[in-house]
């Protein structure tokens, strides 16, 4: 393993360049941090019925979740145990009654013991044979199911998946809270946009405050003269100023929004107020919460309004506009980012439609919000790549923070603080397994 | 001039509009309510439970015009180069009885030393102006990429 000098990477107010250009450290932070920490997998909604499966990915393991014949999710490696290759392709899905491998057509079953191996006979002096435990598919054991969201580390050993939650049980809690029947499903489709990036300035961009009415002024600024014309001439138009216009929003709004960093990297942007706020509520969606809720907690579900909540290393979710994405690092400088789009079960259909255009205009790779925020990562990537200055500031308001009721470090919006925060994880992890 | 040659000449016309990035001239070629839609799903039904990466009415291409005209926003500085392939040109009716056309696309973009192709089956829908003119009541672009990995797209295909 190569040595690497932490206190020349990571300082408290400040990184170096080299953890987002040099692929040693890429290499390294693909075993130490996704191969350690909790990732995010999937949805149970994806497989609703007994041998529905979807291909996933855990860090760059190709996995299958499975849904058992007793309605248990399993999550085992797709790869076959006679010659290795995948058993079933990259971001497919479907349902089965068995695993046949494409290759030699060996046989599971869906949790994975090997149930046929062809032309056996030629086996008889190995251990290969039916319901052979060495060959039965490896499964990952580390699994954690929270409300409906599945979650597998690739290590043993570590935080157990509430304590790697911590105070963001409460963020992910109002992303199903917001349902009226407290479920969500995946539907609406998947995008999947290529960035040529580190996969670490997405988790930067998305709790920075700072570069909403710069990078997205363009966008806009516009929407914001058009919004306060009345230009909008129908209900999709109007709900789409008030989409765009926020971004471009004054300083002290993202300041007042508040932010909060928690252990293990994780954090939010927003709480009382996001760029999210001002959406009008659909009166039948009201009755809906009401109706289940009760007055006083459907208000105070609605009044929580995170604009983006990050659960280090892999996952972003917006519970306002019920939808996330998906960090999956390729390469030092390359990182897809997925979109998924969660519908609120019991909330009528003007919700999932809010969903689905947000992501439509700001998610889309021929958007008018994503490309810019992509080239803002591409220039950042080749800027770093200058070894002229080797230090990426991070040093806006510092000690400024206080602990919130739920145990997390909360401040002002614009601050540096969830920065520093995930970097101070980063060297944990970094450091715990060299 | 039949129906037919009007449409050929429209789509042409189109194409030549937008390689010329005489996008307000592009945008008078739809009707007030016209949409254009690019999916991210092959034989997508609705923009309205689905994604797309595209799906716009006149005001939100005005918006994408507007920063494409003032080259303002990161991904839209530098020169902006396109091309527009459009073959097999197929006139028929539309559901509502209506003239429409589909097409192969290939869709060439450049933008600051860096080439894209978009590869795809065009639709459009047609409705009578006022002057019985063609105007645009839909185009639609289905990627053959459509739910794959993809990357930026900043003008029209």
């Amino acid at each position: 393993m190569f040595h690497l000098d932490f206190d020349q990477l990571v300082q408290p107010d400040r990184v170096s360049r080299r953890l987002y250009t040099d692929g040693d450290i890429y290499t390294a932070e693909m075993a130490r941090i996704f191969g350690q920490s909790w990732l995010y997998v999937g949805h149970e909604s994806q497989v609703p019925n007994s041998g529905d499966y979807a291909a996933a990915r855990l860090s760059d393991k190709p996995i299958i979740m499975v849904r058992q014949k007793g309605g248990e999710i399993k999550l085992i490696h797709n790869r076959c145990m006679h010659k290795g290759m995948q058993l079933v392709g990259d971001e497919s899905a479907g349902h089965v009654s068995a695993f046949r491998c494409g290759y030699h057509g060996w046989v599971y079953g869906l949790g994975g013991e090997l149930r046929t191996v062809p032309a056996d006979a030629g086996y008889a002096c190995s251990a290969v044979k039916k319901g052979a435990e060495e060959f039965a598919l490896r499964p990952i054991d580390d699994v954690a199911l929270y409300r409906g969201f599945i979650f597998a580390r690739l290590a043993s050993g570590g935080p157990d998946f509430e304590t790697w939650l911590g105070p963001m049980k409460s963020s992910l809690d109002n992303f199903v809270d917001r349902s009226p029947e407290g479920q969500v499903k995946v539907e609406g489709g998947v995008m999947r946009y290529l960035h040529h990036a580190n996969w670490k300035f997405f988790f930067e961009n998305t709790l920075d405050a700072l570069h909403p009415m710069v990078v997205h002024h363009s966008a806009s600024r516009p929407a914001q003269i058009l919004a306060g014309k009345e230009a909008a001439t129908n209900r999709a138009d109007a709900r789409a100023l008030g989409m765009i216009a926020p971004f471009a929003s004054p300083y002290g709004f993202f300041d007042e929004m508040g932010q909060r960093g928690t252990r293990f990297g994780h954090g939010d942007l927003g709480n009382e107020a996001s760029i999210h706020s001002g959406y009008k509520v659909d009166p039948q969606y009201w009755s809906a919460m009401v109706a289940r809720y009760g007055e006083e907690k459907a208000a105070s579900i609605l009044a929580v309004s995170r604009n983006n909540s990050v659960l280090y290393p892999t996952m972003m979710f917006k519970a306002p506009v019920s939808l996330l994405r998906v960090i999956r690092p390729i390469a030092v400088d390359k990182t897809i980012i997925e979109t998924w789009h969660f519908r609120l079960v019991g909330a009528p259909e003007s919700l999932f439609e809010q969903t689905i255009q947000y992501s439509s205009i700001v998610n889309s790779s021929a958007g008018i919000v994503g490309p810019d925020d992509h080239e803002a990562y591409r220039r950042l990537q080749s800027g770093l790549g200058s070894d002229g200055p080797q230090w990426v500031m991070m040093s806006r308001y510092q000690d400024a923070e206080r602990e919130d009721s739920e145990g997390a470090q909360a401040t002002k919006g614009t601050s540096d603080f969830v920065h520093r925060n995930q970097f101070a994880a980063w060297r944990a992890y970094m450091e715990a397994a060299a | 001039m039949s129906v037919e040659s009007d449409i050929r000449a429209f789509i042409a016309h189109e194409a030549h509009l937008l390689d010329g990035c005489q996008w307000d001239e592009w945008q008078a070629l739809f009707t007030p309510d016209g949409m254009y839609w690019v999916p991210a799903s092959p034989e997508q039904t609705s923009p309205h439970s689905h994604v797309s990466l595209m799906y716009e009415s006149a005001m939100l291409r005005t918006l994408r015009i507007d920063r494409l005209k003032k080259r303002d926003g990161l991904s839209v500085e530098g020169p902006l180069r396109t091309v527009h392939h459009v073959s097999n040109i197929v006139v028929d009716a539309n559901e509502d009885g209506g003239p429409s056309a589909r097409a192969m696309v290939l869709y060439v973009e450049y933008v600051r030393g860096e080439t894209r192709t978009f590869h795809g089956h065009a639709t459009w829908h047609f409705k009578h102006g006022s002057q019985r003119d063609l105007k645009l009541h839909l185009k639609r672009v289905d990627l053959v990429n459509a739910d794959g990995v993809s990357s930026d797209m900043l003008s029209f295909i």
